[in-house]
């Protein structure tokens, strides 16, 4: 076994590139993903009268609200934005009166934002016409608040701990690729040949990639505990327990689709899509409370992903105590246990 | 050369891994995702079915029987202008308005918000309208549903532009002063929503044409190692011909391709495409664009004899293209610079000219898009050509 794990040493320092692209990734989407949720919803604006500089004086008093961060922009992209519905409406600022340009009919944009808009202008109408004297504003206010005391849901957290388990799916398939490979050039039947048994051989490589996996992981998460110095609430070293399963379960996964498919580029096509689909059922790119049809959501049970982030989101923000981690991990570990029992006998039967 | 175009396409036709990702695959992505997020996309809202709670601590009529002694205005007026239930009058009748006890009753009877009126509360608000100022500083709560965030939102928004109006109006007639225009009015483009099914069936396509490029070049390479391209060479074909008849051949499975799942997916969820030959032409560019794209990939796996360009090509540049370009979703709604690096990318450009050749736009929006995928094309078939090994290469 020792011998496998020298091989991947001397290859991995060959040809680190692979790894290390992954890694970057993993980290820049984070960061790209996690640090722009905190604006809230954007909200364009744009005004063919009104100078640069007072655009902007406004946006900056219309920022102060929150929820909303309302962003300049020029009439030619705005005809763009809304030509292909890549923002469902946005706001066209006049002197004195806003026009508010939707892409369709009964857009929830309207409903939204033309509140905010109208408060700003009106306001300011009003105390040019009354001045600025005693406000009775305070009485007309009101307080809104949720239902229920809400979790403390972490957009960053979610979206960090998302990412890294897509790209350790990445990471995973990659590296069992190597024994189809192997397999491919013969080198593998040699392997067969030398003393080392065919089970040291399987778990060799297992163990590597599983390594690799969890390395990428915990890399990841130091560098945002250190550098980005993200809040994990308290739950930073039960991360590391808790992605285990996970790991254990997408080895699995890898195990199984290598052996599935007739020769190793195909992985190429297969692990991206297995990976984006189990990522979007699981809730990886978005929260899976926007997801309403329900068969979808009876489908994300399937999705390793699912369990590995809820996991690691009650390892952290949602506090869940000890007996709530067991069933997630029951099912990763079965799924891993079912899948690498099914995939190695997939391996084995082809000739190559 | 038609012999060795029919050659490629025969030998793509056969390979049932192959065909499975670049047809089938975007299928059920276009499903899952459409299904999942369509509530992300063109979604529409009227008030028609909104439901407000109230739980008061007393009733209106009692405050307005006490506050008609004191304020000299008859019970009925009051109760015409009390707050916040005079302000559900304006919404009609669309908006079902009902009583509760607590929150846990409104939570079962799924109400999208719940008011909560403190005794006094209207009271306030009637001294507020007829006197203009008022002691008390009591103030409702409004508890949102989270499980309709949507709805919430909006009764949310639209009491408080209400409030808003009530509070402008009552001042200004206090001051003595005309009441104030609409400063705003709202403007809609005219288009129809453009469904997650449609939006998902373009952003699929665009990313999946990409698969075909990385298969082309993968087919190649295999050639070469199994020494077919050293036959072929032999057999008198140009190694520049055979790079043609490989673009060519991309050209025509990615124009197949392309129409069955444009074809399928229109037909499934009857698009409307407005402006046809618009629609044509961009596809034809993107088309151009994969070609050029797997011209490129080929020579280059050609000239330094690796096989790792494709591999790399389709496990990380097509997903992270994909990502950018917006086929999972929009990612500017997440960071709006995404966005636009995601209209660097040539699915990016494809996609969005897609949208706006449905929606009707004229081949004047659509130039710049096509301009670029064309330009990718020409400048991947330029590079290709030099980069070709056109002498020799064909050693393993």
């Amino acid at each position: 076994m020792n011998a496998v794990f020298y091989q991947y040493a001397r290859e991995i320092m060959r040809s680190p590139f692979t790894l290390v692209l992954m890694l970057l990734m993993t980290i820049l989407f984070s960061i790209i993903i996690g640090g722009s949720n905190e604006g809230g919803q954007n909200v364009y604006v744009y005004s063919e009268d009104l100078t640069e500089e007072d655009l902007e004086n406004r946006l900056a008093e219309l920022n102060e609200i929150e929820g909303l961060t309302f962003l300049s922009t020029s009439a030619a992209e705005a005809h763009r934005m809304l030509s292909t519905q890549e923002v469902e409406g946005l706001v066209e600022f006049e002197e004195s009166s806003y026009r508010i340009h939707v892409a369709f009919e009964d857009a929830p944009f309207a409903y939204l934002i033309q509140p905010v808009i109208d408060q700003y202008y009106t306001h300011n109408e009003l105390e040019q016409r009354t001045g600025s004297e005693t406000s009775q504003y305070e009485a007309y206010t009101y307080e809104a608040d949720p239902m229920v005391e809400g979790t403390s849901f972490d957009q960053s957290l979610q979206s960090l701990f998302g990412f890294t388990l897509y790209f350790s799916f990445f990471t995973m398939g990659f590296t069992i690729m190597t024994i189809l490979e192997l397999k491919e050039s013969r080198v593998w039947n040699r392997l067969i040949l030398s003393p080392t048994s065919k089970t040291k051989l399987y778990s060799g490589h297992l163990i590597v990639s599983f390594l690799l996996a969890y390395m990428q992981i915990a890399i990841v998460l130091f560098v945002f505990l250190n550098v980005f110095n993200y809040d994990f609430h308290g739950g930073f070293w039960k991360l590391f327990l808790v992605i285990i399963p996970y790991l254990f379960a997408i080895m699995a996964f890898g195990i199984f689709l290598s052996g599935v498919v007739n020769a190793s580029h195909q992985l190429n096509g297969v692990i991206p899509l297995t990976a984006s689909g189990f990522a979007m059922l699981g809730g990886a790119f978005w929260p899976l409370q926007i997801v309403q049809s329900d068969w979808l959501l009876a489908l994300s049970y399937a999705s390793p992903i699912t369990y590995g982030l809820e996991m690691m989101m009650g390892a952290t923000f949602n506090n869940w105590s000890f007996d709530q981690f067991l069933l997630p991990s029951a099912v990763l570990l079965f799924m891993g246990l079912a899948l690498t029992g099914v995939g190695i006998r997939l391996m084995e039967r082809k000739s190559v | 050369m038609s012999y060795l175009l029919r050659k490629e396409i025969k030998q793509m036709l056969a390979d049932r891994v192959a065909l499975f990702t670049i047809l089938v695959t975007p299928l059920i992505l276009i499903l899952i995702l459409g299904f999942s997020l369509s509530s992300w996309f063109g979604s529409t809202t009227t008030i028609e079915g909104l439901s407000i709670g109230i739980i008061q601590e007393m009733e209106m009529s009692e405050e307005a029987v006490a506050a008609s002694e004191q304020l000299l205005v008859s019970q009925e007026n009051l109760e015409a202008m009390a707050i916040p239930d005079s302000l559900f009058a304006y919404a009609g009748n669309g908006l079902s308005v009902g009583y509760v006890n607590d929150i846990e009753q409104a939570r079962e009877e799924n109400y999208d918000v719940v008011l909560s009126i403190p005794a006094g509360y209207r009271t306030k608000m009637w001294e507020q309208q007829i006197l203009g100022e008022s002691s008390s500083d009591e103030t409702f709560t409004l508890y949102r549903n989270p499980d309709s965030n949507m709805e919430a939102m909006i009764i949310d928004s639209m009491i408080n532009q209400s409030m808003e109006r009530l509070y402008v109006e009552t001042t200004l007639a206090q001051a003595d002063q005309e009441p104030l225009a609409e400063l705003g009015e709202i403007h809609v483009q005219g288009a129809e929503p453009l469904s997650s099914f449609e939006y998902y069936t373009y952003g699929m396509s665009v990313m999946y044409v990409f698969f075909a490029a990385g298969y082309m070049a993968n087919l190649s390479y295999s050639e070469k190692k199994a020494r077919v391209y050293a036959r072929l060479v032999l057999a008198n074909i140009k190694p520049l011909q055979y790079l043609a008849v490989k673009t060519l051949a991309t050209i025509a499975i990615v124009s197949i391709q392309m129409s069955l799942l444009f074809g399928i997916c229109f037909t499934l969820f009857q698009v409307n495409i407005v402006n046809w030959p618009g629609f044509l032409t961009v596809a034809l560019s993107l088309c151009l664009a994969v070609a050029g794209v797997t011209s490129l990939l080929i020579s280059i796996q050609f000239r330094f004899s690796t096989e790792k360009v494709a591999n790399v090509f389709m496990m990380f540049i097509i997903s992270i293209l994909a990502f950018l370009g917006g086929s999972f979703f929009r990612v500017s709604d997440m960071a709006p610079v995404l966005g636009q690096i995601g209209q660097l990318t040539p699915n990016g450009q494809a996609l969005q000219a897609f949208i706006q050749a449905s929606q009707g736009e004229s081949i004047a929006t659509l130039s710049s898009s096509i301009l670029i995928l064309c330009g990718i094309a020409v400048g991947g078939f330029i590079l290709a050509w030099i980069i070709f090994p056109s002498k020799g290469g064909v050693a393993k």
